[in-house]
């Protein structure tokens, strides 16, 4: 099963007392969706993400290099642990509502793992099973293709063999044994 | 399958000349991560509360001042009601968009589709796949428990 921590990339923080417009640098900078807040000791304290910049600064008409990123972010903070699986976190995303949960490990904040990264990665997972899919047929059509020539030899031979008397027919069964084996083989 | 049939609507729409802070309180009361920009009857584009947030608060843009239209710098990437989902997804990914305004055969717009809507699609299709799978499997058995 997959764990959360081969889900998770680089994770972006402000302290909390950063204001929006610094959180909104880092937003354009790191070309991510959010920000975690963190407190003096680079504890997690909550979470900003550009939309809430728009509902909870723009909106209400809030000065904007006044107001801190403690002042706008969502908390508690929804976390998971680096070990936990990700259907866990899929689930929590779910129960939450949220697109996106900060991956801690030992309190630590290691990463954060986005519904999108889940997403492309489950594609990427999809696209090699229907890869595996298509080589499967594609490998059986060969398999189907190779046994009918080679039915189409053993008949020709076995006429052959009818016609044929003495050595050559001795020399046709050998071959026609060969022939059989190497059909059971392919077979199996 | 039609992108007609797939897409939302009505549509959050707002005019070309409205200012930032009236698009933010839209997206915020009508709970949309995204409007339609219109000027009179034509489509001009979409806009996200993303847009919205980094030029007024990256880039210090005046929201009472600075008007929608302002964040436009395209021609509108858009799809037809009649077109398969396929090819919303092919221009989603062409131009990395999420949403697409739908139009109708007379430019009219119809609808919004989003990348979201097309996740829930296939997820929908694999889910119905899997029941598949699993019928199969129950099928088989059945059958072999028919035959001891």
């Amino acid at each position: 099963m997959s764990r959360a921590h081969h889900y998770d990339s680089e994770v972006c923080s402000v302290r909390w007392d950063a204001s929006v417009v610094e959180l909104a640098r880092k937003l354009e900078e790191y070309a991510v969706g959010s920000v975690v807040v963190v407190d003096d000791a680079g504890q997690p304290l909550g979470l900003v993400t550009d939309r809430d910049l728009t509902c909870r600064v723009i909106a209400p008409g809030l000065p904007p290099a006044a107001t801190t990123a403690g002042e706008v972010m969502s908390k508690p903070l929804i976390t998971g642990q680096a070990e936990d699986a990700l259907e866990r976190i899929v689930d929590r995303m779910r129960v939450a509502g949220v697109r996106r949960i900060p991956v801690l490990e030992d309190g630590r904040l290691v990463g954060i793992v986005s519904f999108d990264d889940v997403l492309a990665a489950l594609a990427r997972e999809l696209d090699d099973l229907g890869e595996a899919a298509r080589a499967e047929v594609m490998h059986a059509r060969r398999r189907r293709r190779r046994r009918r020539q080679l039915e189409e030899s053993l008949w020709a031979l076995r006429r052959q063999t009818e016609r044929a008397g003495g050595h050559g027919r001795d020399f046709a069964t050998r071959e026609l044994e060969g022939l059989r084996e190497r059909l059971r083989r392919l077979l199996h | 399958m039609p992108v007609g049939d797939y897409c939302h609507a009505p549509v959050e729409v707002v005019s070309a000349d409205a200012p930032l802070r009236s698009v933010a309180r839209v997206m915020e009361r009508e709970r949309v991560g995204s409007v339609v920009v219109m000027e009179g009857e034509r489509v001009r584009g979409v806009v996200t509360d993303r847009d919205v947030a980094l030029r007024v608060l990256a880039h210090a843009g005046d929201a009472d001042a600075l008007p929608v239209r302002d964040l436009l710098h395209r021609r509108p990437v858009v799809v037809h009601a009649d077109s398969r989902l396929g090819v919303a997804a092919g221009l989603m990914r062409r131009h990395a968009l999420r949403r697409l305004p739908v139009l109708d055969r007379t430019q009219r717009l119809v609808g919004i589709i989003s990348s979201d809507d097309l996740v829930g699609l296939v997820s929908r299709e694999l889910r119905g796949l899997s029941r598949a799978v699993e019928g199969q499997r129950e099928n088989a058995r059945r059958e072999v428990e028919w035959d001891t």
